[in-house]
């Protein structure tokens, strides 16, 4: 363990002593099956599961009314024949992109691991309409559903949806508050090398009933301009976000890049709800796309949210009732014809238990983005604390 | 009888006439209105989504100056904890602090049910005034649960931002309690009722701390709002309601 996050840690409890300490979280039970596509020339793949016991703590300091504190802790046990057949899987599982290595597999087995991660570790100052917050911090500049060009910081994935806090990044950012609902953001991210770091503003305003935002600065080994906006025609959401990236000197090993998306949503009187989304990466393929790697996106980030040029996303969701909703999501690849479809249904059983049924089923020729992958199942009770 | 019709004249113009009687109306509903919500406020609330077999409970605070600013801090249930809506206007906002997202509410979504509840996003953060939007008119008097009541009739203005055809109120005669509402569509059709109770002191005044908001066409639902602590008129400014205090509040 670093010994400057030891320090942290052991500080904390005595620090706040009379002070106001708040722990909320999670423990979920998630049952993945995995039938993986037969593949042509390899040899045929047993059907996979993992069972994750998958519990999360935020420990909240509030020392006064300007100064609090976060530390959010993502302990997960990994049981199943996954681990096993995919032997890189655990290697995986103890990555930590941030500059303090935070992540420990504690002990591990054949077929089993248990995986702590400190995925926030942040101060947090306000002096009247500056906050600051230092430290290991999730920054969201994202506004779509499916896809941020926006959300330079930390990529979303609509595959990995057991995992919506995402990663954190070691960043110092400065938000000044312009107005009611104006700001100016300015942020400083270190990564393992500089490589990984990233210097960025981020203006936000309302006009005319809209959200506008503009960004620029460089992450990695690009310069950055980016605009987002949200509001709405007609009554239904209307948003959008683009980002340019273009290579800084010295970086050959980058390539420019545009990346899109612009979405559409609408509640209709029954209380049906429907997404439209469509993603547009200038440096994506429009033959066949490289496999989307679904189970553990590493590279995934904004400046290349899907292997393709294009993309489509749809989705209708209906609550039966207060406690019961369904949801059909689907992803196109309108190039190479590959789809990837995603049923699902919650159920809160009692005030803090819920349960969550969904499916991952990806449809498409072999050497597609979405051919190649398979089928998965999931089961999801939640506990919230 | 030839001057029969300058005594209509001059009997209308002794009598309480329909334009005073409609001034009249109107400060009633204004007052009712206004005492339930002060010119400013702070409070507790708890929110009891009640179907047959279960029930759930939503508890939050919330600060609003009259119905143009709201800021509604989510303190239960524990999935739900920290969830903020801001109201600015008729614009809608929701902080999601585990994502650190915003996302602007568009008003398609506030027709929608509020957290699973038979209220509507709009009618948490209506900006519409009972008083200001609507032609009242006197229907009647009627008593209930041992009170003497006017019952009013509300009809939008044409250009009012109100989703309903048409609301009947019930009002106490003597202390303005707020004491039923039905709901009415564009097509005359009854859609839910409001049926308030339990007066007692809060902060400096008397009034309902107990409101049953009942779909018809599903009468075995409701979903019961509770007043908790509430202070009225407390010193707010509009610069409270904010998107760094969305992320401030607890």
């Amino acid at each position: 363990m670093n010994w400057r996050l030891f320090f942290i840690l052991t500080l904390m409890p005595l620090l706040s002593f009379g002070q106001d300490l708040v722990v909320d979280g999670y423990v979920k039970y998630l049952h993945m099956y995995f039938h993986p596509k037969e593949q042509a020339l390899l040899p045929d793949m047993d059907d996979m599961n993992t069972k994750t016991l998958h519990n999360r703590l935020n420990i909240n300091w509030y020392i006064n009314d300007n100064i609090g504190a976060q530390i959010g802790i993502r302990n997960r046990f990994i049981h199943g024949n996954l681990i096993k057949n995919i032997p890189f899987y655990k290697k995986i599982i103890d990555i930590d992109s941030g500059i303090v290595d935070c992540s420990w597999t504690i002990v591990s087995d054949d077929s089993w691991l248990l995986h702590s991660i400190i995925d926030r570790a942040y101060v947090d100052f306000t002096f009247g309409d500056l906050q600051v917050r230092a430290g290991r911090q999730r920054i969201n500049w994202g506004i779509s559903m499916v896809w941020n060009p926006n959300d330079i910081f930390n990529s979303f994935s609509f595959f990995d949806f057991d995992y919506e806090e995402r990663p954190g990044s070691d960043a110092l950012k400065l938000e000044y508050y312009t107005g009611a609902t104006s700001s100016l953001q300015l942020v400083f991210k270190l990564g393992k090398s500089s490589d990984n770091n990233a210097l960025a503003a981020l203006y936000r305003f309302s006009r005319w009933e809209y959200d506008f935002q503009l960004l620029t600065g460089y992450a990695g080994a690009d310069y950055i301009i980016g605009t987002g906006w949200t509001g709405n025609i007609a009554g239904g959401g209307f948003h959008g976000e683009m980002t340019y990236f273009k290579p800084r000197p010295n970086k050959d090993y980058s390539q420019e890049a545009f990346v899109a998306s612009l979405s559409y949503d609408y509640t209709l009187k029954s209380n049906i709800y429907l997404s439209v989304e469509g993603l547009f990466n200038s440096r994506g393929a429009t033959s066949n796309a490289a496999p989307s790697n679904v189970l553990y996106q590493e590279d995934l980030s904004a400046k290349r949210l899907s292997n393709a040029k294009y993309a489509v996303f749809g989705q209708v969701s209906y609550p039966f009732t207060p406690l019961v909703s369904a949801s059909l999501s689907s992803i196109l690849n309108p190039n190479d014809h590959s789809w990837f479809l995603n049923p699902a249904i919650m159920i809160s059983l009692t005030e803090n238990i819920e349960l969550m049924l969904t499916g991952q089923l990806f449809f498409g020729n072999d050497q597609t983005e979405f051919g190649d992958i398979g089928q998965l199942a999931f089961g999801r009770l939640r506990w919230s604390f | 009888m030839r001057y029969r019709w300058l005594i209509v004249i001059i009997i209308y113009c002794f009598t309480p006439s329909a334009f005073s009687q409609e001034f009249d109306i109107k400060e009633w509903v204004k007052e009712a209105d206004e005492k339930m919500r002060g010119s400013s406020s702070k409070s507790t609330f708890s929110m009891t989504i009640e179907r047959p077999g279960w029930s759930r409970t939503i508890t939050m605070k919330s600060w609003t100056i009259g119905n143009k600013f709201s800021l509604m801090y989510i303190t239960s249930p524990a999935k739900e904890k920290g969830q903020v809506f801001l109201k600015r206007h008729n614009e809608m906002w929701n902080w999601i602090p585990r994502i650190e997202r915003m996302v602007k509410i568009p008003p398609s979504m506030m027709m929608q049910s509020w957290m699973g509840s038979d209220f509507t996003n709009d009618d948490v953060v209506k900006e519409s005034s009972l008083a200001d939007d609507y032609i009242h008119r006197l229907a009647g008097e009627e008593k209930i649960e041992g009170y003497d009541c006017y019952k009013i009739e509300l009809i939008p203005h044409e250009d009012a931002p109100v989703v309903w055809g048409k609301i009947y109120m019930w009002i106490t005669q003597k202390e303005k309690h707020w004491l039923k509402a039905e709901y009415y569509d564009e097509d005359d059709y009854l859609v839910k009722y409001e049926e308030l109770s339990e007066i007692k002191m809060v902060d400096d005044r008397e009034m309902p701390t107990r409101l049953e908001m009942i779909p018809v066409d599903k009468p075995n639902q409701r979903t019961i709002l509770i007043y908790g602590d509430t202070d009225f008129d407390v010193p707010l400014k509009e610069s409270f309601f904010s998107i760094q205090n969305m992320k401030r509040v607890r």
